[in-house]
Formats: C-alpha cells, structure tokens, sequence
C-alpha cells in the first residue's frame, strides 16, 4: 500500500544522543511509525459483490419466468418483498459504510500529511543537515539545512546515491569508495558511528569540512533498512580553533623573544668572546707574516683556530635562531643534548657573570624526547634563570645541574640548585602567575613553565631543603618507545614520596659537587 | 731590575686568552698566561715587570677582586682591564682603584698593543722610580741627626747664617755639615738635592694617597 514507516530507535539508546541538540532529539522522536490508513475487515467487503449477484438475478429472473403463468412484478413484490426491502436495506448501509470508511481514510490521510509537514517542519528547523538513505545508499529525505549546506535540492538527490554525490572523495583528494563509508557501514551493521572529521562535497564541485553521526534506521521487525546522517559544517570551527592555534603561537613566540632580550647582554658577551679570539689571532697572524716570523704550518694552525672560534660563534646564532624560530605547536623527536645545549649557550655567559657553575648531564640511555623543542628549552631556561638568580646573594658554592635521566619510557628533567631553597609553605604557589619575590621579577616564569610542562601531559614539580637547594623537575616520554606503560610510569613515578625526592635531590647535588 | 718585561694574561677562556699571548708574541713581548686570578696570584712575583691583562668577567674570582688583592701588594704589574659587553660600570670601577686602562672586547689589535706599551713604561717608570727612591732612602739612612737637621734647613731654604742661629751651632760647623750632607747624598748642587728631595717628597705623598 506504501512505503513501510522508518523505524527509529528511541533517541535516548543512541551512543551519541547529548551531541546532538535537543530539537533534533525531538524531531528523531517524531519520526514514529506512520498511523496507518485503515483497512476495513475482509468480511465488510466480502458481501458487497456477493450481494450483488442475487439482486441482479432476482430482477433478470423475474423476466425469464413469464411464459407459463404471468408472474408480475407485482406478483414478484408481493412474494418476496422482505427480501427486496433487507437487499436494499443493507444496500443503503453498504453504500453509507462504504462513505464513512472513504472520509475516515481521508482524514487520516491528512492528519498523516499534517504529521509529515510538522516533521519536515521540525527537521528543517534544525540547523544540523539530515538525510536518510537505505540500504542501497539512496536518498529517502534530507532536510533544508542539507540543502542549504550542499546545494542540492531535496527533490534532486531523493532516490541518488547520496554516497556518490556528496562523499565521494576524501580530505586528502583521494577517491573514497562506499565500500570503505562508514555511512554505509552502519547500514550493514546496524552500529551508530561518529566522525569528527571528513568532508562533504557540494552540488558545485567544492568540500566542506564536517563531523557527522550515522544511526541505523529500524524497520518494523527491527531490521536495519537504512541509516540517517546527521552532519554540521565545521569549517567556523576549525578556523576559529585555527586562530586560537596562531595566537598561542604568537604568544609563545614573543615570550621567548622577551625571554632572549632579557638575556641579550649575556648573549653578546657569549658572542664577543669567539669574536675577540678571532680578530686577534688574525691580527697576531698577519703581523707574524709580516714580521717575516711565520711558517706556512704556524700559520695554518692560527688559522684552524680562526675558523673554530667562527663556527663556535655560528652556534650561538644557530641556537638563538632555532630559539626564536616559530614553531608550530607540535611535538616531535628532539635531542635532550640540543636542548641543554641551547641553554647551556644562552644561559652561559650569565651564569659566569653570577659567578655560578653552569653544568649539565644526561645519563646514557637517555636520547630522544617527544616534546616541543623550542618550549621545552623556555621552560629550562626560566628554571636555570631563576637557579641562578636565586643565588646571586649566596656566599659560598653556587651551582646549576641540568640534569636528565631515564625513568621507564620517560625522561625525567632536574634543574637542581645550590642556592637557599625555596622557602616555606607550598612550592605550588609559586607557579601562580606574578608571584615574585625579586623586586625586578615579574613573576611569570615558572606559571609559564608549569603550563608548558602541562601541555605535554606532564606536570612541573618542585622540592627544596632550605640552605642546600632546590630542585624543579617534570618528565617527558622519550621519543624512541613512547607506549602504553608511558601512563604506568607516570603515574608511579607522581606518587613517588617527597621525601624520597628530596633525598634524590640532596644525593645529585651531592654527586655535583664530587664531579667537578 | 734588569729583567725583560712580560704581559701577563689573566682569562678563562682559553681562545681569548691565547690569541692575545699569540699577539704579544707576534710583537715580540713574552707573555705567561693563567687561566684564573688563583693561578696568578700563586705564582705572583712582585719583582718581575710587566703589565697586566685582566678579563674583568670569571668564574671563582673576578678581574676587580683580583685587582683588590694585588693593591695590598707594595709593587705590582700595571692593569689593563678587558671587559666584555655591558660591562662598563665594572670598567670605570676597576679604573677608579687604579688600572690603567680598559678594553672592549672585541678589541683593535693596535689598541691593546699600544695599552700594553704605555702599562709596560708606567711599570718601567715606577720600577724605576722605586729604585731610585731606594738608593736616596739609602743614602739618606747615611746622615748624623745633626746633618739630617741641617738637610731640613737647607730644603726649606735657610742661609746658613740663619741655620747656625737656629740650631745655636757655628756658622762654619753648618758649613762642614751641608758639605757631608751634599757628599752623602752624592749632590753635587744645590739644586740636585732639592731635585732628589722633592721625589722621595712626592712619593710618601702618593702612597699616603693610595693607602
Ligand atoms: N631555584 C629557586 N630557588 C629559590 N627560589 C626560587 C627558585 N625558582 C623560583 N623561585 C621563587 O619563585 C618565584 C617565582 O619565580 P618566577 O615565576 O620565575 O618569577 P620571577 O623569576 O620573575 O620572580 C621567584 O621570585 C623566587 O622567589
Ligand atoms: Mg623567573
């Protein structure tokens, strides 16, 4: 009679029910079975020919029967008028019956086009875009906003395969076969799926990028006959997110382009010194020649000199570049050697200037970490810096350990000091912003740190004794074996007691000193 | 006395601080080189002459604490300061307690050559000087009370008339005191004496300043 009514399942069982708004949630709910029109019982309709038949006999028969008596139609009345009288009476039933079922069927059949405007009225109001298919991948509905986002008119792809018209080709430009759609998927295995990123092709020929969920739609004997999509444009999104991305890279930028200036005095003298061995060694050089004082081979080893004092002073610009270089936000394999390397560089000429022993030492298993580099190198630097500021007013051993050893899958960083100690109450406090206690400080360098330390997963600690040191440390996984026991390591090592750190701590100064 | 002058040098980066014994050398100055004030100071030699250059900015001492241990020293080599960036105020401090000049690193060769030369004369001069005082304190050391009594009249500019008066002694008796006088501070006028007696004047001026 038609088409059988899409059965969905009650939107609360859906997987992915909160993501979706509410209105679309009642809208999903309004889709219930189509009233029927209603068919009459067979034995109402049955009679209607069958009583037919007699009547139609009754009156040829009263013709066909004159020839041996006159048998009048009066005669006929007379004889068999209840008959006559029930026929007509139940004829006249008949044909009201008949009137009433025919109205009733039509007012059904308005209440019912009623119920699918309000439908459509309801799933066009929402701003997601729907569409239905079956199980062949053919359009059964789509909403305006579908319309709207993919050009199409609803009347256009009603019955196409959706799946060759709007999802044909993947993000990449790569051809998307429907084999591999997780649209048609849910078709065949009846299981909701979301996707947070994919693109949908328009009427014209472009893409839009969208995150969609596929519900399986249920026939009357709960078979699955279909699916319904429901998708948004998340291209504001992405930009947005996007322009958030941009920012923070700006903002990391510039931090650490005011970090660089507020080193700049130490980075010029660090500079000076390849340059003041370079010029005067080529000036001693030249006057030897003249002097006529010089063999080629004394002149080739000034010379080597010259270019190694060049290539150090090279490498303080290659480390101030890479420094100020924007980075996209994103992790990658670095070097723990590079990092401490650019600290060590950039930080080096203000520790000897605090009169402080900058040192560093990576344990032997210890390669690789995945980390931002450039940020990983901010937070060293703010932990150094304030090492060595913390000990500006000490007398006696003034000390900096950049450490870093191997903790499972993790690599565990230490900037340990020699200075007072960071005083009572929790350590916690200092890694709120504009906490300071240095009448120049501006109190931002270790929330920034902390926040870094925090954006790749790991958290920043810190411990101290009054009078012996302290100690900030944070772990990163190590790019080589980065797997599941990552966590476990994590987690056992964050409940490792305070005091057992402290004594770690008093034992690696301790082990400092006895190196040097 | 007679001893070569040598450039000490006095850094702890070792680059820096051997292109410029590599410089002195090219010149033809003997150089020693140390890589901190420590190693300097523990082989420190009051008598040898020379000039000393100091890289103001080290780990363990700095060039200026350096400079403060050698002013406790009654004779030491002249310094000349190097600093590097953004150390100036450092500079002007170590030039008020007495260094005789100071450079910028990245410096002209010429520069430090001619700062180098001009510390190796004041050293040579004062050494000189020193010495010279030593023989006058000497010879000065020779005189009777009574003919130190008579120096002191004749500097400030008595006849002898006057000095006979003064110290209640004969005319002649002053006469053969300002000879022996003359003849041990081997003057041999008037006006050598007053030339020899002024230096020996100025220079207990000079330490009483620097003191
Ligand atoms: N290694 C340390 N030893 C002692 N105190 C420290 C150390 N590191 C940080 N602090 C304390 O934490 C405060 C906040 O540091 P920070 O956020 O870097 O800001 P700022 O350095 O501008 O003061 C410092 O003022 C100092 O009191
Ligand atoms: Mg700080």
């Amino acid at each position: 009679m038609h088409m059988p009514s899409p059965g969905l399942p009650s939107v609360e069982s859906r997987p992915n029910a909160g993501k979706w708004p509410r209105a679309l949630q009642i809208a999903l709910r309004w889709r219930l079975p189509h009233p029927r029109f209603i068919r009459l019982p067979a034995p109402l309709l049955a009679p209607w020919p069958a009583l037919m038949v007699p009547a139609l006999l009754l009156v040829s028969g009263s013709a066909a029967a004159d020839t041996p008596a006159p048998f009048t139609l009066g005669d006929a009345l007379t004889r068999y008028w209840i008959a006559v009288v029930g026929g007509a009476t139940v004829l006249v039933l008949l044909v009201g019956l008949t009137s009433r079922t025919l109205q009733l069927n039509q007012q059904l059949s308005r209440a019912n086009a009623r119920l699918e405007q309000r439908q459509q009225l309801i799933l066009d109001s929402v701003a997601e875009g729907i569409y239905g298919i079956d199980r062949d991948g053919r359009t059964t509905f789509a909403n305006k906003a579908m319309e709207r986002m993919s050009g199409w008119r609803a009347a256009e792809i009603i019955g196409q395969n959706s799946h060759e018209l709007l999802h044909h080709t993947r993000p990449d430009g790569e051809p998307h076969p429907q084999e591999t759609c997780p649209v048609h998927a849910t078709c065949m295995d009846s299981q909701p799926r979301f996707v947070d990123d994919d693109v949908f092709w328009r009427r014209d020929g472009t893409s839009f990028p969208v995150e969609y969920s596929v519900t399986p739609l249920l026939g009357e004997r709960g078979e699955t006959i279909g699916s319904v999509v429901v998708f948004r444009n998340i291209a504001e999104r992405r930009r947005q997110a996007e322009r958030i991305r941009q920012y923070e890279v700006e903002q990391a930028h510039n931090m650490r382009l005011s970090t660089l200036g507020e080193m700049a005095s130490g980075i010029a003298h660090e500079l000076n010194q390849p340059l003041t061995a370079i010029t005067t060694n080529a000036r001693a050089c030249i006057r030897l020649i003249e002097a006529g004082r010089s063999d080629a081979e004394h002149c080739i080893q000034i010379v080597s000199k010259i270019a190694a004092q060049a290539e150090r002073a090279g490498e303080v610009i290659r480390h101030i570049r890479s420094f100020v270089r924007k980075e996209l936000p994103e992790v990658a394999p670095v070097a723990v050697a590079e990092m401490f390397e650019t600290v060590m560089v950039l930080l080096g000429a203000d520790a000897r200037r605090a009169s402080v022993v900058l040192t560093q030492r990576i344990s032997a298993d210890v390669d690789q970490v995945l980390a931002q580099r450039t940020q990983i190198e901010q937070v060293l630097l703010n932990l150094a810096r304030n090492a060595i500021e913390a000990m500006a007013e000490q007398i006696g051993e003034r000390r900096v350990l950049l450490l870093a050893r191997r903790q499972g899958s993790m690599v565990e960083f230490r900037v340990v000091d020699t200075g007072p100690g960071l005083g009572q109450g929790s350590p916690e406090y200092l890694f709120e912003a504009f906490v300071t206690t240095k009448p120049q400080g501006l109190g931002v360098g270790l929330s920034i740190s902390a926040g870094i330390v925090e954006a790749h997963g790991g958290r920043l600690r810190a411990d101290s004794t009054p009078g012996i040191g302290a100690t900030f440390y944070f772990s990163l996984p190590c790019a080589s074996n980065a797997g599941a026991e990552t966590m476990a390591v994590t987690t056992a090592d964050s409940e490792k007691p305070e005091k057992e750190a402290v004594q770690s701590m008093a034992a690696t100064v301790d082990s400092a000193g006895d190196r040097a | 006395m007679n001893e070569e002058p040598t450039v000490f040098i006095v850094d702890d980066d070792n680059e820096v601080r051997e292109s410029i014994a590599l410089l002195m050398d090219s010149v033809g100055l003997p150089s020693a080189s140390f890589d901190s004030a420590w190693a300097y100071l523990n082989c420190f030699d009051p008598m040898r002459p020379g000039c000393l250059v100091l890289d103001v900015r080290m780990r363990q001492m700095s060039g200026l604490e350096l400079q403060e241990r050698l002013a406790e020293e009654p004779i030491h080599p002249p310094i000349i300061i190097i600093t590097g960036h953004g150390d100036v105020p450092m500079a002007v401090r170590a030039v008020k307690n007495g260094a005789v000049d100071f450079i910028e690193k990245p410096f002209n060769d010429q520069t430090l050559l001619d700062a180098v030369q001009r510390a190796i004369d004041i050293d040579a001069e004062r050494r000189g000087h020193a010495a010279e005082l030593a023989n006058i304190q000497e010879r000065l050391e020779r005189l009777t009370k009574r003919e130190r009594e008579v120096l002191e009249q004749i500097i400030d500019g008595k006849r002898n008339k006057v000095i006979a008066a003064d110290l209640g002694i004969s005319q002649s008796t002053v006469e053969a005191h300002r000879a022996k006088v003359m003849e041990k501070l081997q003057a041999r006028s008037l006006s050598e004496l007053m030339r020899l007696m002024l230096a020996t004047d100025t220079d207990t001026a000079r330490s009483r300043d620097s003191a």
